[in-house]
C-alpha cells in the first residue's frame, strides 16, 4: 500500500512539474498579449486624447492584470518619486520587475525597453510609426509563442508523466 | 510655493544652481536657456549671469554654458515627459504651466504650406515668471466702473508697460463685485489657463476662452455665456473691429487693450480709428511713464481728459 501511495505521489509530483513548465509557457503568451494591449491603449490615448504619460500609465494600470500591471505600477511610483531623470532612464529601471517576475523572454523585455525610448517625443506621427513597428514585432512574437504553447503544454505534461513513470519503474 | 512652481520646471543641474542663488522669486522675471550660451536670469530690471556653482557672476565668460541636454531635459520637465500632449501649444510658441508661468520655445519651424506645423530642434527656452499685481487697478476703477456698470474702456500702452496686468485686475475686481465677465485669452496671458483652469485670479464670475482667436471668441462668448462684460487683449485687426461692433450691438460692455504710445497714436490706427470715430469706447486709459503700470491719462469717449496722473 505504501509503495503504491509512494508511486502515485511520485507520478503526481512529476506531472505537476511538467504542468508547471506548460503553465509558464501560457503565462508568457498571456503577458505578451497584455503588453500588446498596453501598446494599443498608449497609442489611442496619445492620438485621440493627448493624455500625458503619467495619467496614461495610471489608466493602463487599472485596465491590465498580472505582472504587466505590477510593472506599470512600479513605473508610476518611480515617475512620481523621481522627476530628475529622463523617461527612458526611469523606464529602464522599472523593467527590473519584468525581468524578475515575468515569463517574458529577454528579447521581448528589450522591445519594451525600446518602447520607453520612443514615448514622449514631440512628433506624434513619428512616434506612432515607431510604436507600430514595435507592436508588429511583439505581435509576431506573440503569434509564435501562442502557436507553440499548446504543443509545449502537451509535451511538458507528457514528459512529466513519463518522467514519473520512469522514476517509479527505476525505484520499483 | 511660488518658487517651487518655477523650480519644478528645471532639471536637477539647473535647479541646484538657481536654488543656491536664493532669489526672491517675486522679483524674478525670466529664466533664459539658450544652447551654447551663458545661463542668464532676468532679475528685477537687470540680467544675472550664473556660474556652474550657482553663484552670480558679472563676467559672461564665467557663466555656465547651457547645453542641448539642459534644454531637452527642461522641456521634458515642463511637458511632464509628454511633449506630444503639448504639440498645439508648442506650435504657438509657448507652453503655459501650473502657476501661470509661460515657457516660450524657439527652434526650427516646420511649415505645412503657410501654416506652422511644428517646431523641431528646440534650442531656446524662455521661462517667463507670472506676476499678477492685485490692486493695481485701484486708481482707474472710479473712472471706468460705477453703479454696477463698466464703461467700454480701451487701455493703451507701449509693450511691457502693464496693460495686460491692469486688464486682469480690472476683470478680477468687477467679476468679484457681481459682473459676469467673458475673457477671450488668445495668448493665454490674462488668465494663464493650465489644463483649462485659470492660474491667475480673474474673479469668481469670469469665463475664459483660452487660446481662442479674438474675433470668433467674442461672438462665442456673447452667444453662449451671457456675459455682461467682455475682456480682450491687444485688439487692432479688421476682424477684431467687426467682432467688437457685434459685441457692442448685443449690449455687452467691452474692456480691451491696444498697443500705442498715446491716445493720438491709437486714433490714427486704421482698425481702431473706426471704433474711435463711432464712439464705441467711453473711456481711454493711457499707461506711460518710467514704471510699468503707471497711468498717465484717462480720457472719456469725446477725448476730454478726466484725470491728470503723474
Amino acid at each position: 500500500m505504501i509503495k503504491i501511495a509512494g508511486c502515485m505521489l511520485i507520478m503526481y509530483a512529476s506531472f505537476m512539474a511538467g504542468h508547471t513548465v506548460g503553465q509558464y509557457q501560457l503565462r508568457r503568451v498571456k503577458e505578451l498579449e497584455e503588453i500588446i494591449m498596453f501598446i494599443q491603449m498608449v497609442k489611442s490615448q496619445m492620438v485621440y486624447a493627448g493624455t500625458e504619460i503619467p495619467e496614461l500609465l495610471m489608466d493602463c494600470e487599472q485596465r491590465l492584470t498580472g505582472t504587466v500591471r505590477i510593472w506599470i505600477h512600479n513605473l508610476i511610483q518611480i515617475l512620481e518619486s523621481d522627476s530628475d531623470r529622463t523617461l527612458p532612464e526611469m523606464w529602464r529601471e522599472s523593467l527590473k520587475v519584468l525581468d524578475d517576475l515575468s515569463a517574458l523572454p529577454e528579447d521581448a523585455v528589450a522591445d519594451v525597453d525600446r518602447l520607453g525610448r520612443v514615448l514622449g517625443d514631440l512628433d506624434v506621427e513619428a512616434q506612432m510609426s515607431r510604436i507600430n513597428l514595435l507592436e508588429n514585432v511583439l505581435r509576431d512574437r506573440y503569434e509564435r509563442e501562442r502557436s507553440r504553447s499548446t504543443g509545449v503544454q502537451r509535451l511538458a505534461n507528457s514528459l512529466g508523466i513519463l518522467g514519473g513513470v520512469f522514476i517509479v519503474v527505476m525505484l520499483v | 510655493m511660488y518658487g517651487e512652481d518655477i523650480l519644478k520646471l528645471l532639471p536637477v543641474r539647473i535647479r541646484c544652481m538657481v536654488e543656491k542663488l536664493q532669489l526672491d522669486y517675486s522679483r524674478l522675471w525670466e529664466i533664459r536657456l539658450r544652447v551654447n550660451s551663458p545661463f542668464i536670469l532676468r532679475y528685477e530690471e537687470s540680467e544675472i549671469y550664473v556660474d556652474a556653482q550657482g553663484r552670480r557672476t558679472s563676467l559672461m565668460k564665467n557663466a555656465y554654458v547651457i547645453t542641448a541636454r539642459d534644454v531637452n531635459d527642461t522641456l521634458e520637465c515642463v511637458c511632464n515627459h509628454s511633449l506630444y500632449a503639448y504639440e498645439d501649444e508648442i506650435r504657438q510658441g509657448f507652453v503655459t504651466v501650473c502657476g501661470g508661468h509661460r515657457v516660450g520655445v524657439a527652434g526650427k519651424i516646420i511649415l505645412d504650406g503657410n501654416r506652422i506645423k511644428c517646431i523641431r530642434h528646440i534650442s531656446f527656452l524662455n521661462i517667463r515668471v507670472a506676476h499678477e499685481i492685485k490692486g493695481c487697478s485701484r486708481q482707474v476703477m472710479p473712472y471706468i466702473y460705477g453703479d454696477g456698470r463698466v464703461f467700454n474702456t480701451l487701455i493703451v500702452s507701449a509693450p511691457c508697460h502693464g496693460k495686460t496686468t491692469l486688464l486682469r485686475d480690472i476683470v478680477r475686481v468687477v467679476s468679484d463685485d457681481g459682473i459676469t465677465v467673458g475673457v477671450v485669452d488668445e495668448r493665454s496671458e490674462i488668465a494663464a489657463c493650465y489644463k483649462g483652469v485659470p492660474q491667475n485670479d480673474v474673479g469668481m464670475r469670469t469665463d475664459v476662452l483660452d487660446c481662442c482667436p479674438k474675433a470668433a471668441g467674442m461672438m462665442m462668448l456673447v452667444r453662449t455665456m451671457a456675459p455682461d462684460l467682455i475682456a480682450v487683449d491687444e485688439i487692432g485687426g479688421p476682424q477684431d473691429v467687426d467682432a467688437i461692433f457685434g459685441v457692442v450691438n448685443c449690449g455687452c460692455r467691452l474692456l480691451a487693450t491696444a498697443h500705442g504710445y498715446s491716445i493720438d497714436d491709437v486714433r490714427n490706427r486704421a482698425g481702431i480709428r473706426k471704433l474711435v470715430e463711432n464712439r464705441v469706447f467711453e473711456r481711454y486709459v493711457v499707461l506711460g511713464g518710467n514704471m510699468a503700470g503707471q497711468v498717465s491719462d484717462i480720457f472719456d469717449g469725446q477725448g476730454n481728459r478726466l484725470c491728470w496722473c503723474e
